[in-house]
C-alpha cells in the first residue's frame, strides 16, 4: 500500500510509510495525511493497525465542513478547478501511471481495456467548471433564506463497492466540492481507482485533496469499521441489500444507502432505429452491464409479438457490432457459469411454449432474449439483454410500479405525451427521488447534479431538509 | 467386441411401447460397480436419450429447439443437457407431473426460486442410493447405529437427502438409530448424550450429516471443551458442503476437525456429493472394501451407471479428461425426468470419478446445508456456509 504525503515526491512503500505517518501523528498529535491510497502492485490492508491509532487518525482528519461558511467561495474556486483538471487528465487517460492503473482495473475487474477506458472516461465527463459551478450555485440560491439550513458534517464515511470501478466518486466530488471531509473505504475487491484519482486531485491541488482520504481494511476488521463509526459520521455505502442491511444495524439513521438498484429501458418496436440499438447496446456494454446505471432490460411496446421478435435479430446483430468495438471482460468461471445458468432458463421456458426468442454466439459475451413477461428482476448483468413484450404504454407503467423502489434510471425513447405520462406518475412515487430519466446512450454520463435527485443525498448537499 | 451402434439400430425401432427402464434397474442392480464398460453405458442412455425424448415433451422440444437440433445422438456425452436452473422453471418429468410419488425441491434462499424434481417411482433412485452406499460406505456389516444431523424425510418430505437418509435408516439402520435435525432446531444435547451411551457400549456409530449441522456441532463441543471420541469402527458421512460464505473453512481443516473432535481416524471420514437434480450419488471414501480406491484425498468415485464431464464455462464443449470446468452429469437413475444435467460445480472429471473445485462462487447458494443454516440460523450463532454439493 502506498501512502502520499503533502511534500512526498513520489509514493512510498505503504506498511513503513503508514507507520510513520502514525507514529508522527501520535507525536505532533496533528498531521496533513492527504490519503493513504491503496498499492498498484500488492495491496495490503489495514488489518495491522489498531482500532486505537484510527481513531486518532480520524480524529486529526475530522474537522468543521466549509460547505458555504467562511472561505466557502475561495475553497470552491480552487475545488472546482482542482477536479475540473483531474477530470480531463481522467477523462483522457493522460496522467501518471495511467497504463499501470488500467493493468490493475483490468486484473481485478475482469473488464477490458477499451471498455475500463471508456466507462470510467464517463465518470469524468460530466465533471466540469460549468457543472459544478452550476451546481454549487444552485445550492447556494436553495440554502439562501432557507430556515430549514443545517450545518454540514464533519466528517463523512463512503463505503464504495467493488465491482463498478468509481461509483462513489460523484459522491466524492460533490463532498469535496463542499468541504466535507471524506473518509473512502474502497472495496477490497478493487481498491485502486479512488486512491489513484486522489493522487491526481493532489497533483493539482494538495490543500483540496487533504479533505479526502482513501483506506481499505478487511470487512472482518470489525474494529476498524467501530472506529471509524464511534466519530458518528455521515455514512454513505454503495452496495448490495445484505450489505445496507448489515449497516443499518451498525449505523442506524447515519447510513445514506444507495443500494441494489437497476435501470431499464423503454422504446417503441416500430419507431426504433438502428442508431437507437446502438445507443442501448453502448449503455448495455459500459462496465460489462453491471451497476445500478446498466439497462437490465429493454421493455418494447408493440401490437404483435413478431415485432418484438424482429427487433430481437436487430439489436443482436448491433450487440455483437458493439461487442466488437467494446469486448466482453475475461469473466470468472462462475460469471460465465452465471450466463449459462440464465440461458438455460430461457431454453427450458421456451420449451414448454413461452413466447421466447434467444440470439447468443459461441462464447459468452452477449445474450439476447426476447420474451413475454413482466418480471424485471431476473438480471444477470454481464451483456445479458432482455427484450420484455409490452402492449401498450399503459402495460409498461403498469409494471414499473411493481418496481418502484429498485429502478434507478431509466432510458426512454417514447412520444412527447409519454415521457410527459411517465414524468408525471413516477413523481408522484416517493422513490422517484433518485431516478434518473434520460435518452438511450446516456444512461451511463447523467448530469452532474443527478444524485441531488435522492431525498437524503439532497438533504446532505444541500444541508437543507426536504 | 459388439458394435454399440448396430446393435442399437436393431433396438431402436422407436417404437411407443419401448421401455429401457427395466433394463437399466437391472443394470443398476447388478453391475460390477468397478467396471466401467463404455459401450454398455452408451448403448443405455442413448436407448434412455430416446425413451425421455418420446416421453418428456419439454425435454422433446428443449433438443428440438437446441442450435442444432440434437434428436439422434450417437454417443452418451452427445445428450443435450439441461441446467440445474432449468428445474426452477419447467416440469421435466416423462409422465404428468400430478402423477408424481414425490417431489423433491431444491433449497435456496427466500428470494430464490426452488427446482422441483419429479418422480414416478423411487426404485431406481433408492435402488441407486443403496448400491452406491453399501458399497463405499457400509462394505462392512448389514447394520449400523445411524445418527443423523440431517434432513430426514419425516420432517423434510420434500428434501431428497431427507428420502436418502430416511432410505438409509431403514435399510442399513439399527433399531435404536435416531434423528437429531428437526425443522425447528438441531438437537445436539441429545446428540451428544446418545453417542457418549454408545461409547459406554462401545457401539459403533455411523454420523451422517450436513457439512453446516456438523460445524455447528463442533462448535459447540469447543465451547464446552469437550470431544466426543466415537467407538472404534464409528463412521461420519458429511454431504452439502462447508465453504464459508463468511468463514471459508477448507476440506482438510475440516476433516481434521472431525477428527480431532470424534478421534475418528481419516479413513473412517465419508463424503458424499449429489444434488436434487440427480438420482445417484458419488462417494469419497478410503473405507478397506470399497469398489475404487482414491490415490489422494478430494477424489469422488461414481457408479457405473453415471458419467461426468468438465465442460468449458465458455462454450460448454467438453474438455480433455482432469481438465477443470463445469461438471455436466449423465445419470441413468434420472430415468423419468432427464438423464444429462448441467451443473453450477466446478471440478475435474475422469471415467470413474471427479474431484471438486467448489461451486462457482457467484452461483447462487444452494443445497442441504444452506436448508440446515436456515433452520439452525434461529436463534443461534451462525456460520454460513457455501455447499459444494447438494442433495
Amino acid at each position: 500500500m502506498l501512502i502520499v504525503l503533502k511534500d512526498a515526491p513520489s509514493m512510498t512503500c505503504y506498511p513503513e510509510a503508514f507507520s510513520l505517518q502514525i507514529n508522527s501523528m501520535r507525536e505532533k498529535e496533528s498531521l496533513h495525511p492527504y490519503f493513504i491510497p491503496a498499492p498498484l502492485e500488492t495491496p495490503h490492508d489495514l488489518q495491522q493497525v489498531s482500532a486505537a491509532d484510527l481513531t486518532g487518525f480520524m480524529h486529526a482528519f475530522r474537522r468543521p465542513a466549509i460547505g458555504y461558511g467562511k472561505g466557502a467561495k475561495e475553497w470552491q474556486r480552487r475545488a472546482i478547478k482542482a477536479w475540473h483538471a483531474a477530470a480531463r487528465a481522467w477523462e483522457n487517460w493522460q496522467f501518471p501511471q495511467a497504463e499501470k492503473v488500467l493493468a490493475q482495473l483490468e486484473k481485478n475487474t475482469r473488464m477490458s481495456p477499451p471498455v475500463l477506458r471508456e466507462s470510467i472516461a464517463n465518470h469524468f465527463r460530466v465533471i466540469t467548471a460549468g457543472e459544478m459551478g452550476a451546481w454549487l450555485d444552485e445550492i447556494r440560491e436553495a440554502r439562501a433564506g432557507d430556515p430549514g439550513r443545517k450545518p454540514y458534517p464533519p466528517l463523512a464515511f463512503v463505503i464504495a463497492s467493488g465491482n463498478i470501478p468509481g461509483a462513489a466518486l460523484q459522491h466524492l466530488v460533490q463532498l469535496s466540492l463542499l468541504g466535507i471531509p471524506a473518509l473512502v473505504k474502497s472495496a477490497s475487491a478493487e481498491p485502486h481507482l479512488i486512491p489513484a484519482i486522489l493522487v491526481t486531485l493532489a497533483q493539482q491541488d494538495a490543500e483540496i485533496a487533504s479533505r479526502l482520504l482513501a483506506l481499505i481494511w478487511p470487512r472482518e476488521n470489525k474494529e476498524a469499521t467501530a472506529a471509524v463509526l464511534a466519530l458518528q459520521p455521515k455514512v454513505i455505502a454503495l452496495g448490495d441489500d445484505d450489505t445496507m442491511q448489515r449497516l443499518q444495524a451498525q449505523t442506524g439513521r447515519a447510513l445514506m444507502p444507495f443500494g441494489d438498484r437497476f435501470s431499464a429501458a423503454i422504446i417503441h418496436a416500430h419507431t426504433a432505429k438502428v442508431q437507437t440499438l446502438h445507443k442501448l447496446a453502448y449503455d448495455y456494454v459500459m462496465f460489462d452491464g453491471k451497476g445500478c446505471l446498466s439497462p437490465q432490460v429493454v421493455m418494447v411496446i408493440a401490437g404483435h409479438w413478431r415485432e418484438v421478435e424482429q427487433l430481437a435479430v436487430h439489436f443482436a446483430g448491433v450487440l455483437a457490432e458493439e461487442n466488437q468495438k467494446w469486448p466482453a471482460g475475461n469473466w470468472s468461471i462462475a460469471e460465465k457459469s452465471l450466463i449459462q445458468q440464465w440461458r438455460g432458463e430461457w431454453q427450458a421456458r421456451r420449451a414448454v411454449g413461452e413466447k421466447i426468442t434467444l440470439f447468443q454466439p459461441e462464447d459468452t459475451s452477449w445474450t439476447v432474449v426476447a420474451a413475454e413477461e413482466f418480471d424485471l428482476e431476473q438480471r444477470v448483468a454481464f451483456r445479458t439483454v432482455r427484450l420484455l413484450w409490452m402492449k401498450s404504454f399503459d402495460e409498461v407503467m403498469l409494471v414499473l410500479k411493481n418496481y418502484s423502489t429498485k429502478i434507478q434510471a431509466l432510458a426512454v425513447e417514447i412520444q412527447d405525451l409519454e415521457y410527459a405520462q411517465l414524468a408525471l406518475d413516477l413523481d408522484e412515487q416517493e422513490e422517484v427521488l433518485g431516478r434518473l430519466i434520460c435518452a438511450p446512450g446516456e444512461l451511463q454520463r447523467p448530469i452532474f447534479a443527478w444524485m441531488a435527485a435522492n431525498r437524503q443525498w439532497f438533504e446532505l448537499t444541500y444541508g437543507m431538509r426536504l | 467386441m459388439l458394435n454399440s451402434d448396430s446393435k442399437f439400430s436393431i433396438l431402436d425401432h422407436r417404437s411407443s411401447t419401448f421401455d429401457p427402464r427395466p433394463s437399466i434397474l437391472d443394470f443398476i442392480l447388478t453391475v460390477d460397480l468397478a467396471a466401467f464398460e463404455e459401450e454398455r453405458f452408451n448403448h443405455l442412455a442413448l436407448q434412455l436419450f430416446r425413451y425421455q425424448l418420446q416421453n418428456n415433451p419439454v425435454y422433446r422440444k428443449f433438443c428440438e429447439q437446441a442450435s442444432p437440433p440434437v434428436t439422434n445422438p450417437r454417443k452418451w456425452h452427445e445428450i443435450p443437457a439441461v441446467t440445474t436452473s432449468a428445474f426452477k422453471y419447467v416440469p421435466l418429468a416423462c409422465f404428468p407431473p400430478e402423477q408424481a410419488v414425490a417431489v423433491f425441491h431444491t433449497s435456496g434462499t427466500t428470494a430464490q426460486r426452488a427446482g422441483k424434481h419429479y418422480f414416478r417411482a423411487l426404485e431406481f433412485y433408492r435402488a441407486a442410493i443403496m448400491r452406491s452406499f453399501r458399497a463405499y460406505a457400509l462394505p462392512d456389516r448389514e447394520k449400523i447405529l445411524m445418527l443423523f444431523l440431517g434432513p430426514t424425510a419425516e420432517h423434510f418430505p420434500h428434501s431428497s437427502l431427507g428420502d436418502m437418509f430416511s432410505t438409509l435408516q431403514r435399510e442399513c439402520g439399527t433399531i435404536e438409530s435416531t434423528t437429531f435435525f428437526t425443522p425447528e432446531k438441531l438437537l445436539l444435547s441429545d446428540f451428544f448424550e446418545t453417542v457418549a451411551n454408545a461409547g459406554d457400549e462401545k457401539k459403533p456409530v455411523f454420523i451422517l450429516a450436513t457439512a453446516f449441522n456438523l460445524l455447528q456441532c463442533m462448535d459447540e463441543l469447543q465451547a464446552r471443551g469437550q470431544r466426543l471420541p466415537l467407538p472404534t469402527s464409528s463412521r461420519i458421512l458429511d454431504t452439502g458442503g462447508y465453504k464459508g460464505r463468511t468463514r471459508e473453512v477448507s476440506r482438510a481443516e475440516f476433516q481434521n476437525m472431525l477428527g480431532e473432535c470424534f478421534e475418528v481416524p481419516k479413513k473412517f471420514l465419508l463424503n458424499e456429493y449429489s444434488m436434487t437434480e440427480l438420482s445417484s450419488q458419488l462417494y469419497e471414501s478410503q473405507l478397506p472394501g470399497a469398489p475404487l480406491q482414491g490415490d489422494r484425498p478430494g477424489i469422488k468415485f461414481m457408479p457405473p451407471w453415471m458419467r461426468v464431464l468438465a465442460v468449458d464455462p465458455e462454450t460448454l464443449q467438453p474438455l480433455p479428461a482432469g481438465e477443470i470446468g463445469l461438471l455436466r452429469i449423465f445419470d441413468l437413475a434420472n430415468v423419468d425426468s432427464v438423464m444429462a444435467i448441467q451443473t453450477e460445480d466446478l471440478g475435474r472429471a475422469w471415467q470413474d470419478r471427479i474431484e471438486l473445485a467448489g461451486r462457482a462462487s457467484g452461483a447462487e447458494l444452494r443445497g442441504c446445508s444452506l436448508l440446515t443454516e436456515a433452520i439452525v440460523h434461529e436463534g443461534e450463532s451462525v456460520r454460513k456456509v457455501t455447499p459444494l454439493s447438494s442433495s
